[in-house]
């Protein structure tokens, strides 16, 4: 606000001043119709003109017209200094290291006592450090270049402390960065720049970013794009970009670049197997490539299968086998093979086989062939026996072990019944298995109390709307009674009255883990029940596809369900960068792990750094910042709380990071931000002045200056000299 | 006398014989609430034949292939809770009935919806009458999902015997004809009189005779019976079978 602006002094404001302006108009054009009757014109046309000057006057001074300005002083201000603590910092031009020209002009400015600056280092982060011994802990370390954020940071730090110029050393590594997101006004202090490097060209050829698909399938073909630029010298040169996998050569191509020396690669990958796979991108080295750190970088896809596969076997037709088929085949997200036993042995069909549409029971096919490509195996009422499929149990029991699933649905074929006990099967179940037996007639399972959180049977927000939510459910009919659960089995579900021999309730389900896989025993083979039910009233269809949904991607880890999951900041870290990692903690009852002392370690094992704890909060949320290893690879960061594992999250180190990915000085920003605000920009340290030579006053408001022009003796002399004045001629010419 | 006994023997082997090749009677384990039970539609008249072909139908079934219906099923109607005993209804008449309540046609897309099957079967040999009925009610439940003829290679006629077309007591049209809701024949609709191929009397004789094919068609008859019944149960089970080994080889061995 430099200019005069009016204001009006008049009480009521703009509303005032039109009332009176109109009946002062109004006022005016009576007193004309008053000089009608004056046969003179001159004298009708002067007495008109001198009534409305008169008027107006009035109407100037009632309005009280005020004119204001807001002033600003010249202050002596303080200096700051805003050093680039990034990485790129360390890199070696053709007159030594970038952090070596920094601290020799830090030595310089420090022998004049005149000037003692705040110094802020930024990178990852903002922060102030000491400016005496400044030369000595500089170490540029961090993993970015925020220099907006930077700015930010210390103009609004700056405000209190009447910062009068600002000292940016950095070498404007930084793409993101534009002047116009810092909204500068002219109340900013002076930003000077030190553009390191600046008088440096690079030479360098790099891979700048990295995008491939997060997740990829079995299969099918993913994209891995990386964005590539050559600078300087190499920008004459060819840039081959080469494709690795697992120590392996699978591509090369040479990129096309634009006039500024930059474009993009893409490779196509096709995933043979699930899991994690690490693709490498290269660019070979040349000679003078002055940052060969930035020619190799790493993918890291997360190869799962397209959709999910199971397998249900069911030892005969029924409506249960029926109705979770269906929903299984609906699911886009599951590949089905299914097997039904339409025909027993003594089954008499009347009919010679080539009349039949029977085939024979593929097990060798199923359960030795094939038998590890499936995600989740489910045996529905099937009883193995008449099939010669006792020497398959053993492999079905490796086979979750080795972390496949298995899902074991009641009825008279089942558990017992189907003369499980004491098979390889029963080593897996979460149940053993005792005398055969069923329980019939109706009821309604319930929740068990601390498992009301689990995914499997949350079918409300909370657990009290869980257990409302199965008591309102369609009642199950009868149950295969087992022995007991195992020691480290849950039971999520049981029956209301029945008992196990040594008092607790039967079980109705009950999961648990076998090795590395997952296993649930569903002792009713009435679930059905719940999805085909008369009543509009009581909840079912909705909740059967979601229980079974939930049962299928429980058993086959879908991450989503997992009771802890910890998580990076990024995917990809340069070596020693800052890391940070959050996550939330449940137990495996799926309750928050309150106040738990988390270890946090890598793996592959880092000797140079240990075991970091972290304690959850209220609701087992845990934050920390750790430094990434200091050795190139793939890495997972693993929480353990007392001494078991609970979650695990992979990341990738690589020599360069994005940190030193995109070196070249920019300096066109920070030009521009020097322009807004007065500053000065140094291309390289040689030229730069001495620290007391930049300006070093700061502007601030210096309160307002208002004058009433028309509050004056003269102007009311004026107008009492026009109406006066009127007055005596119309008197004279015989008016009134 | 002789004759008048030797008639009565002649039915009592019959008997004999059809207790010695029916399966040994396994109870259901859990009860019946979750067994498969074919249950007739009571809608006003006809009832007490269609229970019969439904007894009759199960013991086939039974006897025949692994699945083990309950074999004195129950009875439902589309307008109360008992018609959600169980998916498969079977709905036999002759004569023309008035329109259904507004309760029963909710109650029959409902039945549908949740994913029951009906086996609708027109007992005259070519009346109009129920037919008529059968139709205008169908258009009422269902008026965006007209009956429409089922394919001579839908799954239907390979669910469990090789069929090449529907034959019942009568040998009737060419197609059977059916509701597709969603991706499954939710209604079969025969004008065969499929149940009249089921039928016995009290000592185990077949009630009516079969024409023109005489006992190989009722055998087909009886094949088809099946094979609805392990349609109800199985869907397109019989699609997934031929094209697990595309599925197995597409998708590779893993893990």
């Amino acid at each position: 606000m430099s200019d005069w602006q009016w204001q009006l002094g008049i009480l009521g404001g703009d509303t005032t001043a039109w009332v009176l302006g109109l009946a002062l108009l109004a006022f005016w054009f009576v007193e004309l119709r008053s000089i009608r009757g004056e046969s003179d014109p001159k004298r009708r046309v002067t007495l008109a003109a001198l009534g409305g000057l008169g008027i107006l006057a009035v109407y100037l001074l009632a309005l009280q017209v005020t004119l204001v300005r807001e002033t600003f002083e010249e202050v002596a201000g303080g200096t700051g200094i805003v050093l680039d603590n990034s990485r790129s910092m360390t890199l070696a031009g053709a007159s030594g290291p970038r952090s070596d020209a920094v601290r020799a002009l830090i030595r310089e400015w420090q022998e004049d006592d005149r000037v003692n600056p705040v110094v802020y280092l930024f990178g990852s982060s903002t922060r102030g450090t000491l400016w005496n011994d400044l030369a000595e802990t500089y170490e540029p370390v961090d993993d970015e270049t925020r220099i907006r954020d930077a700015l930010s940071y210390v103009l609004e730090k700056g405000a209190d402390q009447e910062l009068g110029s600002l000292v940016v050393i950095t070498d404007g590594a930084d793409a993101s960065f534009r002047a116009e997101a810092l909204g500068l006004d002219s109340a900013a202090p002076a930003i000077h720049a030190v553009v390191v490097g600046g008088d440096d060209p690079l030479d360098d050829q790099a891979i700048v970013s990295l995008h491939a698909d997060p997740t990829a399938y079995v299969g099918v073909p993913a994209i891995i794009r990386a964005e590539v630029r050559s600078v300087g010298d190499l920008r004459r040169s060819e840039l081959r970009v080469q494709l690795w996998h697992e120590s392996r050569l699978e591509e090369e191509t040479v990129a096309v670049l634009d006039e500024t020396g930059r474009g993009t690669v893409a490779f196509e990958v096709t995933p043979k197997r699930p899991g994690r796979s690490l693709y490498r991108l290269l660019i070979p080295e040349a000679s003078n490539d002055e940052v060969p750190q930035n020619n190799d970088r790493a993918a890291l896809l997360r190869v799962g299968r397209e959709r999910l596969r199971a397998l249900l076997v069911a030892g005969r037709p029924g409506w249960d086998v029926r109705f979770l088929r269906d929903f299984l085949k609906r699911d886009g997200s599951v590949d089905l093979v299914s097997f039904f036993i339409l025909r027993a042995a003594a089954d008499l069909t009347a009919a010679p086989t080539n009349e039949l549409a029977l085939i024979p029971f593929p097990t060798d096919e199923l359960f030795r062939e094939h038998l590890g490509s499936f995600d989740v195996v489910i045996f529905q009422n099937f009883d193995y026996a008449p099939y010669e499929m006792q020497t398959y149990l053993p492999r079905i029991r490796d086979y979750v072990q080795r972390g496949g699933s298995f899902v074991m649905i009641g009825g008279d074929r089942s558990f017992a019944e189907g003369r499980y006990a004491g098979t390889a099967i029963e080593e897996i179940l979460p149940v053993t298995l005792g005398a055969p037996g069923v329980l019939k007639g109706s009821y309604r399972a319930e929740v068990s109390k601390q498992l009301a959180r689990h995914p499997i049977v949350a079918l409300g927000p909370d657990p009290a709307l869980t257990r409302k939510t199965w008591k309102a459910l369609p009642a199950l009919h009868g149950a295969n009674i087992v022995s007991a659960v195992k020691p480290e089995a849950r039971v999520l579900l049981h029956h209301p009255r029945a008992r196990l021999r040594g008092g607790a309730p039967l079980p109705v389900l009950v999961v648990g883990e076998a090795g590395r896989g997952r296993v649930a025993a569903m002792t009713t083979d009435a679930s059905w029940r719940w999805r085909f039910a008369a009543d509009d009233t009581t909840v079912g269809s909705d909740e059967y596809e979601l229980f079974w949904d939930r049962m299928i991607r429980w058993l086959t880890r879908d991450p989503l369900l997992e009771p802890a999951r910890i998580s990076t900041d990024r995917e990809r870290y340069g070596v020693g960068a800052e890391l940070a990692v959050s996550g939330r903690l449940r137990d495996e009852s799926y309750r928050p792990l309150k106040k738990a002392r988390v270890a946090l370690h890598y793996q592959p094992a880092v000797d140079d750094v240990g075991d970091a704890v972290v304690d959850t909060d209220q609701d087992g949320q845990l934050q920390i910042t750790l430094r990434a290893p200091g050795e190139p690879g793939a890495y997972e960061v693993v929480a353990s709380v007392e001494g078991k594992e609970v979650a695990r999250e992979v990341f990738i180190v690589e020599e360069s990071g994005d940190e030193l990915a995109d070196l070249e000085a920019m300096p066109g920003q920070l030009q521009a931000v020097a322009e807004q605000t007065g500053g000065r920009v140094f291309l390289g340290t040689q030229d730069v002045p001495a620290l007391a030579e930049l300006a070093s006053t700061s502007r601030r408001a210096a309160g307002l200056v208002s004058k009433e022009p028309l509050s004056s003796p003269w102007f009311i002399f004026l107008t009492v000299l026009l109406l006066g004045v009127t007055w005596v001629l119309r008197r004279r010419w015989g008016r009134r | 006398m002789r004759a008048v006994f030797g008639v009565r023997w002649g039915r009592l082997w019959l008997v004999l014989v059809c207790l010695s090749v029916s399966p040994v009677q396994r109870v259901a384990a859990f009860g019946d609430a979750t067994a498969v039970e074919i249950v007739s539609l009571d809608v006003g008249n006809g009832i007490k034949g269609a229970r019969n072909v439904a007894e009759r139908l199960a013991w086939e079934v039974r006897k025949r292939s692994s699945v083990e219906p309950i074999l004195e099923p129950g009875r439902a109607r589309l307008d109360k809770a008992s018609l959600f005993r169980s998916p498969f209804v079977y709905w036999r008449g002759s004569d023309e009935f008035p329109p259904l309540s507004q309760q029963a046609i909710e109650g029959l897309r409902k039945y549908i919806h949740r994913g029951g099957f009906i086996l609708i079967d027109d007992a005259t040999a070519g009346g109009e009458g129920f037919d008529r009925a059968v139709r205008r009610e169908l258009l009422r439940a269902f008026p965006a999902l007209p009956l429409q003829p089922i394919s001579s290679d839908h799954t239907i006629y390979r669910s469990f015997y090789l069929l090449r077309n529907p034959v019942g007591r009568v040998q009737g049209p060419a197609f059977l004809e059916g509701i597709t809701y969603g991706d499954r024949i939710a209604i079969v609709y025969s004008r065969h009189d499929l149940g009249g191929a089921f039928q016995r009397d009290a000592l185990g004789a077949w009630s009516q005779a079969v024409v023109p094919g005489g006992e190989p068609q009722r055998e087909r008859a009886i094949r088809l019976g099946v094979n609805l019944v392990l349609y109800a149960l199985c869907t397109d089970y019989k699609d997934d079978q031929v094209h697990a080994p595309f599925i197995m080889r597409r998708r590779g061995a893993g893990r």
